[in-house]
Order: structure tokens, then C-alpha cells, then sequence
């Protein structure tokens, strides 16, 4: 008893001492996990029942509430009675429905997805365009960054035109490069006019690894000025002792690079990547608009199509898909890199 | 290496670099002021640069009669200007104590939750999350809009304002405990002056996702539209010059912004407090 | 200060029970020259006539559905009357959204053509109202289609020579149908269905095998943009010339001779398949939202809407079809061409079953298109076995 109590009593002083840090740091969690919370678990939920069933089963119920909601505010009687037999009706078919054998839960859907063709696909397309995207981001991405630590005028002035993409809306970036990438685009126009192709311009559209690098490259073009500013902030928090010790030595310098100035790097290195990776693996505007869903499917286009045909479960189970294959790449990750900084400190 | 070779190589590099960047947001104002002739020209006499049929104002002109533009426009702004309010007054005391927190597992536990929201797609969380905000009644409401801007935006403001936080070493703190000064009082007069750059950067990055969002404003809108949702309207009918125009709009503040923001950014903010 | 403080309220008061006067509230999918046209000429004089005030919003017709399902399941409905793209009018029915309108029939009056009506009936009931048929005609570059080298074609034989010789002459292909995996290649799928005397919800009949075989060959000839070729997309691909022929909606006369001013391009209505010309009805029904505040003042405005004024200012202000013989009228010359396309396209126009399923059709037509059309695989393998799988998840949307 005096166990219990001594630590209930530990529990109040704990609380006191801290009431203001509870009070600050409350409004943020309960604001984002309060609206996240629900929706993402009845989605998981929604992924484990059949689709064919699952949507009878909620259109009888919202049917059966809807139409009890009718017969409460209706005032004239003949839509009453209409409605009472509109309810006996689909109260049958439910109870019906809920005997069938496709209650309960079920990997149906998930089985039906990876069984279809076009969803294999997306899911390839997606990690490819996420990886290969991690890719060149990341070695673009710290060349400008690299560029951007040594003092030359017009400094600010070169910093804002390198960030100024990441104020632009996704939709309006995904139509410019429809006016870039078309067959009659801008892009084919360059390449003509430098001789580089004849007038039957290549289709980067077509699917494959060409319509991947395609979206990949429009979509650096939008992320890069977030994944700079990262490498921009790791970098000079490097001490400027290290920075001149790599200048001195000319031919030395890309060896010191990569022993020196990258490790220190690693922890910005690994949000960069973390960040951009679960943005990339939802990647959708870009292969919707720019290469069609019919040649370059990705999950969040599977997921948003199903949605629009009110296949919900189906939709659900394409979403959870999708977390999971986020949740491995940043677990593994991680693991990568704790057990390397694990390895070094002993 | 040679210096000047090297400085004439930095040179070609940033100017290639800026032509790539830069040409995507020429292009848009380009169409913007261009005739239906120069764009739509037979594909060996399209130019990268020059309008050979000269330039015109007609769209701008049209933009403006519609009467859209100047609703949108406002409440764009009103909606990014409160949600960026808003949303630094929720996450910074919350960022702050995360900075302070000892233990770094618990550290992780709070940044990644933060990101939970962020994992899922978006369609399947809008819609039951739209319903939620109809039935409080807040269909059609700026109010309603910043609400959801803000579930998306909170968890990028907590993860720089962390990392501002945690660049203020702790002995500042301490020195002032030492001179007798309250908690909130070294709030008030040590933390908060020193965290206003990272504050300001976080603020501005928040500004920008609410003025392009654009999920959330399809459902919850119906008579007034944001600017991203006129331009949808426009791009989606194949309205390609006052989506031009609109595009034009809507990055202008994107640059002043951006040119201001990029002066303040130090190495600390953006580290999230992983060091 | 007291006095002015309590006029001040007075004022406001009287002036919000002035302004009182009630609202409806219309949602369409237009654009910004057709919501013109409705706001100058049709609203004012209902407006006047009713004492009310007619509060307009443009949604989008693929947001419709999201958006009026959120507003109904947090019972604040918003919207009164709908002018609804067919597209798919399936989940509002099933969803209880839309009001029937059974008893109301007679709000239609006899003009209207009845061959228009029939297909709003689900479950033997009538939950929507013509609004304004609308058909898919097939534009053509006048430059290129001089009627010397090339002539428009008028069967599917003539279709695969001519896109077969526009390939061999230009280097890549020239025509392009819709075919980006969605409720757009649906419907070129089921007008070549229908012009081979097929059923689109059967899937592997007769006329469906002939129709996959055919758009299976034909796709060799084809531009490549074929896969980004929307209804939206089709307009910018003939007015930069990537394509010289090609379906799609009417409203791209707005875009490619008024917006875009391109001078050479023309419409006919369409070929004929081996079952004869055939092609699908689109356009949009109006509907009452079940939740409506106003439902009294909807009806009204429904009929208002049906009558013959109206319809004749759809013609000759809109170059739309009207749904009734006595609104016919005349449209402006520039777009006499299109408009009588769209009128002969219309004779040989067909309406999709109204089936409780078809969004299921809707998924495994596109997935046989992808399989059969763009793969090249087996055409009767692959439509029986979709065929199969279709009429079982038909069973469980009855």
C-alpha cells in the first residue's frame, strides 16, 4: 500500500513541477494526433474488409440512418410510410448480408491488388521514382550546397532563385512541365533546335524508366530548395577550421569530403532523406498529369482512383500498402545508421 | 587549382543551374502575356524565349474583369497569414520543451508522431476530416480552412522551431536562473529574442504551404475559392492563359518571401534536434 | 449613444429580414463564358418572379460527388439544386444524396423528348430531370483533312487507313482517341462497343470482342499521347497539332476557336462501326438534393429550367442541344459547324444503362483496355476473364 502510494505521490510531484511544460506542449499533440488519430485507424480497419461486402454493408447502414433521420423530420405522412418500407427493406438486406460468408476479416483486398497487374507496377514505379529521386536530389543537392558555402556577391540573390520553387503550388508545377515535357514540348524544342533529335520527338511519357526519370526530374525541380536548405544548415554548422583545412590541400580535397565533412554531415543528411522519402513514396500530381496513370501508375494514383470509384476498402487497402513500404524504408534506414554510429563509437 | 579558373567554373555552374530553375516560372508569365498564336505554333518554328507575334495584356485584362481574382487573392492571404499565426503559438512552447527533453529516445518518440499524420495518403484522411468540420458548421468558413491547414502544417513548424531551441545552449538558461528570474520570466526575456530567426524561417515556410494547399481547400470551399483553386478550375478547362496569369500571382509573393526568409536561416534550425 | 446604438440595430435587423428573402443555391460544372450567359439571362428573371435570390457555385464535376456526400453526412446541405454531369449518377442514387422525383413528373411537360427521360429511371423510379444532352464529336484538323490527300473518315475501316497513312506520312501517329484509364475511356470504349452492336455490361458478347479487336489495331497507328488524352488534354493536342482528328466534348470549340483562335479546325459528328453509327449521351440531368432547405422553390426552378425558354437560350446563347423540339433556335455562325455535328451525333446517340454497378464496369473496361488494347494481349481470353469477374461483383451491387 505505502508502495503504491509513495509513487502515486511521486506521479503529483512530477506533475507539478512540470505543469507548464504539459500545458505547452499539449495544444500541438492533441491538435494534430486528435484529427489524425481516428481517420487512419477506421482506413486500417476498412483495408482488412471485402470490398465486395464492405460496401454493401455501408451503404445499407448509412441507408438504414439515413432514412431513420427522413422519418423523423418529414411532416408529410405518405413519405412517411414510403420510408418505412424503404427501412424494412434494406433492414432485411443487412441482416442478410451479415450472415454471408464474406464478413469479417479478410486479405482479400490485398490479395486482389498485388493480383492486378497495374498495381505491381505501381508499387515498382514508386520506389524506383522515390529512390532513384533520393538519388540525384541528394547529389544535387549538396553540389549546391557546396557551391553556395563560398562567399561571391550575389550570394542572397542566387540563395532565393534556388528556393523560390518550393512556393509554388503542385499543380501549377505538374502543368508547366506538361508544357516542358509534351511531345511538342519546350524540352524537344531545346533538343531540336540543338540538333540533338528530328522532328519525331521522343515520347517521355511512354512509361518505363525514361517517364521515371521524367518525374523525377520534375520533382527535384520542386523539392530541391528544402533538401538545400538542410545541406546549406549542416554545412555551416561544420566549424570553418575543417572547411579551410579541405581547401588547402588541392588534389586532397575530395578525400577529405567524403571523410570528413560527409560523416559530420550524417545527422542532417538523415533528416533530409527521411523527409523527402515520405513525401516521395506519395508521390501523385506529377505522374498523373505528366505521364497518365495508363503508362506510369504509382500507389497514390491506385489509392485516389479507387477512392473515386467508391471502392473504399480497396482504396484503404492501397493506402496501408503504402505506410508500410514508408515505414520499412525509414525503420531500415535508421537502423542502417544507428548501427554504423554504433559500430564507429566502439 | 587555378583561382580564377576555378572562380569562372562557380560562375558557369550557378548560372546553368539558375537557367533551369528560373525557365519553368519564365515560362508561366511568358504564356501569361502571350498570344494564342505564339504558343500554339507548329512545333519546328516554337521559340524557347520569343514571342514572335509580340506580347499582350488581354489576359491579365481578362483575369481582372472576372471578378474571381481579387476574392481569391484575399483569402489566400487572410488564411496563410493566421494559420502561420496560429500555428507558431501552438508549436513553439511545445518545440521548446521537446528541446529540453534529456532522454533522446523520448525525443524521437514525439518528432516521429508529429510525422504520423504525414504517412498516410491524403485522400482517405480529407474526407472524414472534412466531414467532421461540416457538421461543427464550418463549411465555406476561412475559420474552417485554417483548422485544416493547420493538421498539416504543425508537425514542419514543431521540427524547426526543436532544432532552433535546441541551438540556445542551455547554460544562457541557467545563468539566468542563477540571477533569480522566474521560468516564464527567462521565457520571455532570454528564449524568445534569441529563437525570433528560426521563429521567422519556420514562419515563413508555414506561410508558403498554406498559400499553395490545396486538398483541403477543394473540399471545404464552395462559393469562394483560394488562388490554387482557380487556378485547378482554370487549368482543368484547358484555360491555359488565365492559369498563367494566376500561376504569375501566386509566386509573387512566393519570391519576396523566399528573398527575405533565406537571410535569416542559420545551421541550427534545421537540424530537428538529431545532433 | 444609447438611441443611435439601438437604431443601429434596428437597421440591421430590417435590412437582414429584407435580404431574408430566400436563397437557392445552384451548383453546375461550367465554364466562365457559360456561367456568364446564366447569370445575364436565365437567373434574373426566376429571381424576380419568386422573390429570391439565386446564389450560383461552380464545382467541379469530379469533386461533385465528395462534396455534396460530406455536406449530406454532416447534415448541412448546401446545396439545393444540382446540374449534374451523367457521368456516373449511380452513387447518388445509392447514397439516398438526390430526391426522388417520382411524384413530380409532371413538372416535365410533353415537349419533352421522351427518349431523354427513360434513362433516369432507377429502380423503375425517376430521380432526375434532362438537363441538356451533350455528345462527343470528332474534331479534325482542316488543313491536314483537305478532302484531296485525306479525307475524314466515315467507318472503321476508313479510320485505321487514314491514322495507318498519318503515321507513315508524318513519322508518328496523328489521331488520338482518350485513353487514359478512366470514366474518359469508358466512353470511347462503349461507343465503339455500340457501333459493333455490343453491350459494354456484358463485356465479352460478340460486339465487344469485335470492338477490343478493332481499337487493338487501331492503337498501333495511333499518337502516343493517346494515354494523356482527356477531355481536357484533346483540345491543347489539336490546337498545338500534335493530333489532327479527335473526339471529345463540344465545349472545345469554346476553347480551341475562341480561346485558342485556331482557324483550321472543324467538327463532324462520327463513323460508323459494323453496327452502324453510334455514339454515347452525355451532358448533365438536374437534380434536388434530398437534404434541401428549399425544396418547394427547387421544383420550381427545375421546371423553370425545362422550359422553353430556357432551352432556347441554351441553343442560341450556349450552342447547347436542347431537351425539347420547340426550343430549337439558331447559334452563332462560327459555331454552326460544331453545333450541327453535335446535333447529327446526337441521332445515333446512346445512354448507358442506368445500373446501380457501373462503376464496377467502369474499372474492369478500363483494365481490359489496358490489358488488350495498349498490352496487345489475348482479346477473348482477357474479356472473358473480366467479363466473368464483372458480372460477379454485379451481383453483389444490385
Amino acid at each position: 500500500m505505502d508502495e503504491i502510494k509513495k509513487r502515486g505521490c511521486e506521479k503529483m510531484k512530477y506533475l507539478k513541477q512540470y505543469w507548464l511544460e504539459i500545458l505547452m506542449i499539449t495544444p500541438l499533440f492533441v491538435y494534430i494526433l486528435g484529427f489524425t488519430v481516428m481517420p487512419v485507424f477506421t482506413n486500417l480497419k476498412n483495408s482488412f474488409i471485402d470490398q465486395r461486402y464492405g460496401r454493401r454493408y455501408d451503404i445499407l447502414t448509412s441507408k438504414i440512418s439515413d432514412i431513420k433521420y427522413d422519418i423523423k423530420n418529414s411532416q408529410n405522412q405518405e413519405e412517411i410510410t414510403e420510408y418505412e418500407k424503404e427501412l424494412a427493406i434494406a433492414q432485411n438486406e443487412l441482416d442478410n448480408l451479415k450472415k454471408s460468408d464474406y464478413s469479417g476479416f479478410t486479405f482479400e483486398n490485398y490479395k486482389k491488388l498485388f493480383q492486378t497487374r497495374d498495381f505491381r507496377k505501381g508499387v515498382f514505379n514508386t520506389i524506383a521514382i522515390t529512390l532513384t529521386g533520393l538519388l540525384i536530389q541528394f547529389i544535387i543537392a549538396m553540389s549546391i550546397a557546396l557551391l553556395l558555402t563560398n562567399e561571391f556577391k550575389g550570394k542572397g540573390f542566387f540563395r532565393t532563385i534556388v528556393l523560390t520553387p518550393l512556393g509554388i503550388p503542385t499543380i501549377v508545377s505538374a502543368t508547366i512541365m506538361t508544357y516542358i515535357f509534351d511531345i511538342s514540348g519546350y524540352l524537344n524544342v531545346l533538343f531540336y533546335k540543338l540538333g540533338l533529335i528530328s522532328e519525331i520527338t521522343p515520347n517521355w511519357g511512354q512509361g518505363g524508366w525514361l517517364s521515371i526519370f521524367m518525374v523525377v526530374f520534375a520533382d527535384t525541380w520542386k523539392v530541391l530548395p528544402l533538401m538545400v536548405l538542410l545541406f546549406i544548415a549542416g554545412l555551416e554548422s561544420i566549424p570553418k577550421s575543417v572547411h579551410e583545412a579541405c581547401s588547402i590541400d588541392g588534389s586532397k580535397s575530395w578525400y577529405k569530403f567524403f571523410t570528413i565533412i560527409l560523416p559530420l554531415m550524417k545527422p542532417h543528411i538523415t533528416i533530409a532523406l527521411i523527409l523527402r522519402a515520405i513525401d516521395a513514396f506519395r508521390i501523385f500530381e506529377l505522374p498523373l498529369i505528366l505521364a497518365g496513370t495508363a503508362t506510369t501508375p504509382v500507389i497514390s494514383t491506385f489509392t485516389y482512383m479507387e477512392y473515386d470509384r467508391q471502392n473504399y476498402n480497396l482504396s484503404a487497402a492501397s493506402g496501408t500498402i503504402l505506410t508500410i513500404i514508408i515505414l520499412i524504408f525509414v525503420f531500415s534506414y535508421l537502423y542502417v545508421v544507428e548501427r554504423e554510429k554504433g559500430e564507429e563509437k566502439a | 587549382m587555378n583561382k580564377n579558373l576555378k572562380k569562372i567554373l562557380l560562375g558557369l555552374s550557378l548560372i546553368f543551374i539558375s537557367s533551369i530553375i528560373i525557365y519553368p516560372i519564365f515560362l508561366m508569365f511568358r504564356i501569361s502575356v502571350s498570344n494564342p498564336s505564339d504558343i500554339f505554333k507548329p512545333f519546328t518554328e516554337k521559340s524557347l524565349f520569343f514571342n514572335s507575334d509580340g506580347l499582350t495584356m488581354e489576359h491579365w485584362k481578362n483575369v481582372y474583369n472576372s471578378g474571381l481574382l481579387l476574392p481569391a487573392l484575399i483569402k489566400s492571404l487572410l488564411v496563410a497569414t493566421f494559420v502561420t499565426l496560429i500555428a507558431v503559438i501552438v508549436a513553439a512552447p511545445a518545440a521548446y520543451v521537446i528541446a529540453r527533453i534529456g532522454n533522446k529516445k523520448i525525443k524521437y518518440l514525439f518528432i516521429v508522431s508529429l510525422f504520423i499524420s504525414r504517412v498516410f495518403p491524403e485522400v482517405a484522411i480529407a474526407l472524414p476530416i472534412s466531414v467532421r468540420f461540416l457538421s461543427w458548421n464550418l463549411i465555406d468558413t476561412n475559420l474552417g480552412l485554417i483548422l485544416a491547414h493547420l493538421i498539416r502544417v504543425l508537425p514542419y513548424v514543431g521540427w524547426i522551431l526543436v532544432g532552433t531551441f535546441e541551438a540556445i545552449p542551455k547554460s544562457l538558461e541557467e545563468a539566468s536562473f542563477v540571477d533569480g528570474a522566474g521560468r516564464v520570466k527567462t521565457l520571455i526575456n532570454i528564449i524568445f529574442p534569441l529563437s525570433l530567426p528560426g521563429v521567422s524561417v519556420a514562419a515563413m515556410l508555414v506561410w508558403l504551404e498554406s498559400w499553395n494547399e490545396f486538398t483541403y481547400a477543394l473540399y471545404l470551399t464552395v462559393t469562394e475559392n483560394t488562388l490554387p483553386l482557380q487556378t485547378y478550375y482554370y487549368i482543368n478547362r484547358g484555360g491555359i492563359f488565365n492559369s498563367a496569369a494566376y500561376a504569375t500571382i501566386i509566386t509573387v509573393p512566393v519570391i519576396i518571401m523566399t528573398f527575405v526568409m533565406q537571410r535569416y536561416i542559420k545551421s541550427g534550425m534545421l537540424s530537428g534536434g538529431v545532433k | 449613444m444609447k438611441k443611435t446604438f439601438f437604431f443601429f440595430i434596428f437597421f440591421i435587423f430590417t435590412s437582414l429580414l429584407i435580404n431574408g428573402a430566400q436563397t437557392l443555391n445552384i451548383s453546375a460544372s461550367l465554364g466562365e463564358e457559360e456561367w456568364k450567359v446564366l447569370r445575364e439571362y436565365v437567373f434574373p428573371d426566376f429571381e424576380k418572379k419568386h422573390d429570391c435570390r439565386i446564389r450560383a457555385v461552380n464545382i467541379e464535376a469530379g469533386d461533385t460527388l465528395k462534396k455534396i456526400e460530406i455536406m449530406h453526412r454532416a447534415n448541412n446541405m448546401g446545396i439545393d439544386v444540382l446540374f449534374l454531369d451523367n457521368m456516373n449518377l449511380a452513387p447518388y442514387v445509392e447514397k439516398r444524396l438526390v430526391l426522388t422525383l417520382e411524384r413530380f413528373r409532371n413538372l416535365m411537360d410533353n415537349e419533352v423528348y421522351p427518349a431523354l427521360v427513360e434513362p433516369l429511371e432507377f429502380n423503375d423510379m425517376l430521380m432526375f430531370f434532362p438537363g441538356r444532352p451533350n455528345v462527343q464529336i470528332t474534331y479534325y484538323n482542316t488543313d491536314v483533312f483537305d478532302d484531296i490527300k485525306y479525307k475524314i473518315p466515315t467507318t472503321w475501316d476508313e479510320l485505321l487507313k487514314v491514322s495507318e497513312n498519318l503515321k507513315k506520312d508524318f513519322g508518328t501517329g496523328k489521331v488520338a482517341i482518350h485513353g487514359t484509364l478512366d470514366a474518359n475511356t469508358t466512353t470511347q470504349v462503349f461507343e465503339f462497343i455500340a457501333q459493333a452492336g455490343g453491350d459494354i455490361t456484358v463485356l465479352n458478347d460478340e460486339g465487344c470482342v469485335k470492338a477490343f479487336e478493332f481499337m487493338q489495331k487501331l492503337y498501333k497507328s495511333l499518337s502516343p499521347e493517346t494515354t494523356r488524352a482527356n477531355w481536357n488534354t484533346t483540345n491543347r493536342y489539336l490546337s498545338d497539332e500534335t493530333i489532327y482528328l479527335g473526339r471529345n466534348w463540344p465545349f472545345g470549340m469554346n476553347v480551341i476557336v475562341d480561346q485558342n483562335k485556331k482557324q483550321n479546325i472543324s467538327a463532324y459528328s462520327i463513323w460508323q462501326g459494323p453496327a452502324g453509327k453510334a455514339t454515347m449521351i452525355g451532358g448533365d440531368v438536374i437534380a434536388i438534393t434530398r437534404r434541401s432547405k428549399n425544396q418547394e422553390l427547387s421544383l420550381k426552378f427545375a421546371q423553370y429550367l425545362m422550359s422553353q425558354k430556357v432551352q432556347n437560350i441554351f441553343v442560341t446563347k450556349l450552342g447547347w442541344p436542347p431537351i425539347r423540339e420547340d426550343a430549337m433556335g439558331e447559334v452563332p455562325d462560327w459555331q454552326k459547324p460544331f453545333f450541327e455535328a453535335v446535333l447529327e451525333a446526337l441521332e445515333y446517340g446512346e445512354y448507358r444503362p442506368p445500373i446501380m454497378g457501373w462503376s464496377a464496369v467502369d474499372r474492369y473496361v478500363n483494365m481490359a483496355f489496358k490489358d488488350i488494347v495498349i498490352d496487345g494481349m489475348d482479346v477473348k481470353k482477357t474479356l472473358d476473364k473480366y467479363a466473368n469477374d464483372l458480372q460477379e461483383e454485379l451481383e453483389w451491387m444490385k
